[in-house]
């Protein structure tokens, strides 16, 4: 008998995470304190920079250089990044604290420092966009570290054009599928439970969640 | 054949204590940084108890 | 496919909770404070050094950087790959990625910076056809033999009404290099010649301006970051332009470039890159490294967060499961 893929992805999808789990009504009462905020925080400060980054992308590079709203547009671009990574690494600082990879958690960790290392790379190419003594200084400073490392001749820092392309499309591409994937993980595994309050040991096993 | 180089702006004020160069903008949010997630865990999250019906 | 999915939030107590009420709150409460930090401070536009500022405020800097590039001196034409073959590799106990990745990017600095420049120029100002020839047609030995003797007349060179007059000497001594610096001078000035150097394929947008970012990138570009405070022992990479914050998440990363081993090596960049990758591959991995998977445990930094979870908790006895 022929397996039915759509049927089999849709029971998939109902049985790894059913709406109650993606759409919460609920949180379990440990959910209790702001550190919680951080991640929340840090999805709306992207939001922010897809919004006003899709304002500069529409109106070209060399706009806000020249147009006071330009440039307010930049300001607001370059104060999301600021705080995007601000609540990023407190909800990484925040995460590790609570040791949040625990019960079976490892893959929201993992993905997380993805999404990090990407969100790197998006901000070294957005620096590189900008067309100024501070895009061209990083430029010529930052290629020798990447020329070190061989990749150098692929990822050229001082190409603008593909620098901008990365930068605008592919970089927050990957930065959105991935943040997808973690969100999904989070609400597939729901909030990590407490860590003991005992002399139990932390370790990566479900155990610490059962008593 | 040296400094005739002028930028238009100057230098924000950093800090130098031996190989440590940091500029005070980015000390300032590093503090920030520090400040908020102190705060983040002391200050008590508002209380749900007794309900909430929507 | 037959076990349902466990999520164990279910089995501890409830609150209330809006996800999508929270989404929009953080979104409202973002906005308004990056609109805020925008109205205020606004953000930094230092223009990037052009060779035109360069001709103006130190026409002699360009004049070297110039002879540097014809006699291969400067640091590009030492570099390596990606650019070319002609400098070492940075390498960790002989494994060097930038040798097996090799010349992906061939800059010939002479040519680029300087004499294809000055051929353009050539075909508009004619006069300028016959030293360059003189110059292409020439040995080696005999250019460097030019390259030297101005070099070290440079200093006690003037300009007169922006024209470079070098001390007099033997008639020959300099060879062609008087007209042509003083062309090439006359093209920076005038804003052409990062045009001159990457647009040569015709109509085509200047997109890609690795050759053009080469030509300042060394003594020009290192003054003028020197004085904004971004120079790499001063932490530059980290560093925005002027009283702005920049790029502080890569701390570790710049602090590495400002201590031993790191600080004195010939393959600084290299090192403190795989240092850095490896460090980072580490906590990427934390969940499955005992001990610092253990260290939360050590901070106790969670209790503070779930303090008021403990405390229901011991009154109550364990409140789930």
């Amino acid at each position: 008998m022929k397996k039915n893929m759509t049927r089999s992805l849709r029971l998939w999808v109902q049985n790894t995470l059913p709406m109650e789990n993606l759409l919460p009504d609920s949180m379990p009462s440990y959910v209790d304190s702001y550190v919680y905020l951080f991640g929340i925080l840090t999805v709306a400060a992207l939001v922010w920079l897809i919004i006003t980054g899709t304002v500069l992308a529409i109106f070209g590079p060399e706009w806000w250089h020249v147009s006071p709203v330009g440039h307010f547009f930049n300001s607001m671009h370059f104060w999301s990044v600021q705080a995007f990574f601000f609540f990023m690494v407190l909800h990484l600082w925040a995460q590790f604290m609570m040791a949040a990879w625990r019960g079976g958690r490892h893959w929201t960790w993992i993905g997380g420092w993805l999404l990090f290392l990407v969100s790197i790379v998006a901000g070294l190419t957005g620096y590189l966009s900008q067309n100024n003594f501070d895009s061209q200084w990083i430029g010529v400073q930052g290629k020798d570290a990447i020329n070190s490392t061989g990749i150098g001749g692929f990822f050229n820092i001082l190409n603008f054009g593909q620098m901008y392309g990365l930068h605008i499309f592919v970089l927050p591409m990957v930065i959105i599928v991935l943040l997808a994937i973690h969100l999904m993980l989070v609400r597939m595994h729901g909030v990590v439970e407490p860590l003991p309050n005992g002399k139990e040991e932390v370790d990566n096993g479900e155990k610490v969640a059962e008593q | 054949m040296n400094g005739h180089l002028t930028p238009p702006i100057h230098a924000g004020w950093a800090w130098q204590f031996s190989w440590l160069n940091l500029s005070a903008a980015d000390l300032i949010v590093v503090g920030l940084m520090v400040v908020v997630f102190v705060l983040a865990i002391v200050i008590p999250f508002p209380d749900h108890k007794g309900g909430d019906d929507e | 496919m037959a076990r349902k999915w466990r999520n164990n939030n279910a089995d501890f107590p409830q609150k209330p909770y809006d996800l999508i009420r929270e989404m929009l709150v953080a979104l409202g409460i973002m906005g308004a404070l990056v609109l805020v930090l925008a109205a205020v401070f606004s953000t930094p536009d230092v223009p990037a050094l052009t060779a035109q500022q360069v001709a103006r405020q130190d026409p002699k800097l360009l004049l070297q950087n110039a002879l540097d590039d014809l006699s291969g001196q400067d640091a590009i034409s030492t570099y390596g790959p990606p650019y070319n073959n002609s400098g070492t590799a940075q390498s960790i106990a002989g494994f060097s990625p930038a040798q097996i990745a090799g010349v992906q990017i061939p800059i010939n600095s002479a040519k680029v910076n300087v004499l294809d420049p000055l051929n353009k120029v050539a075909k508009i100002d004619t006069s300028l056809q016959s030293p360059l020839q003189t110059w292409s047609k020439a040995t080696v030995k005999q250019r460097s033999a030019w390259v030297n003797h101005i070099e070290s007349a440079l200093n006690h060179a003037t300009l007169q009404h922006g024209v470079l007059v070098v001390p007099a000497a033997s008639p020959d001594s300099y060879g062609p290099l008087p007209t042509m610096l003083n062309a090439y001078l006359g093209l920076a000035r005038s804003g052409l010649l990062e045009s001159a150097i990457d647009g040569g394929s015709g109509p085509m947008p200047a997109t890609n301006r690795t050759e053009s970012l080469l030509l300042l990138q060394d003594v020009p570009d290192a003054q003028y970051a020197n004085q904004l405070d971004m120079s790499g022992n001063q932490w530059g990479i980290i560093k925005e332009t002027g009283n702005y914050p920049g790029a502080v998440w890569l701390w570790f990363y710049t602090l590495l470039y400002q201590i031993p081993p790191f600080v004195n090596s010939s393959s600084a960049d290299l090192e403190v890159v795989l240092t850095t990758g490896i460090v980072t591959i580490l906590l990427v991995l934390t969940p499955f490294i005992p001990g610092l998977r253990s260290l939360p445990k050590v901070f106790g930094i969670y209790k503070l967060i779930w303090r008021r979870w403990y405390r229901t908790t011991t009154k109550k006895g364990r409140g789930h499961a």
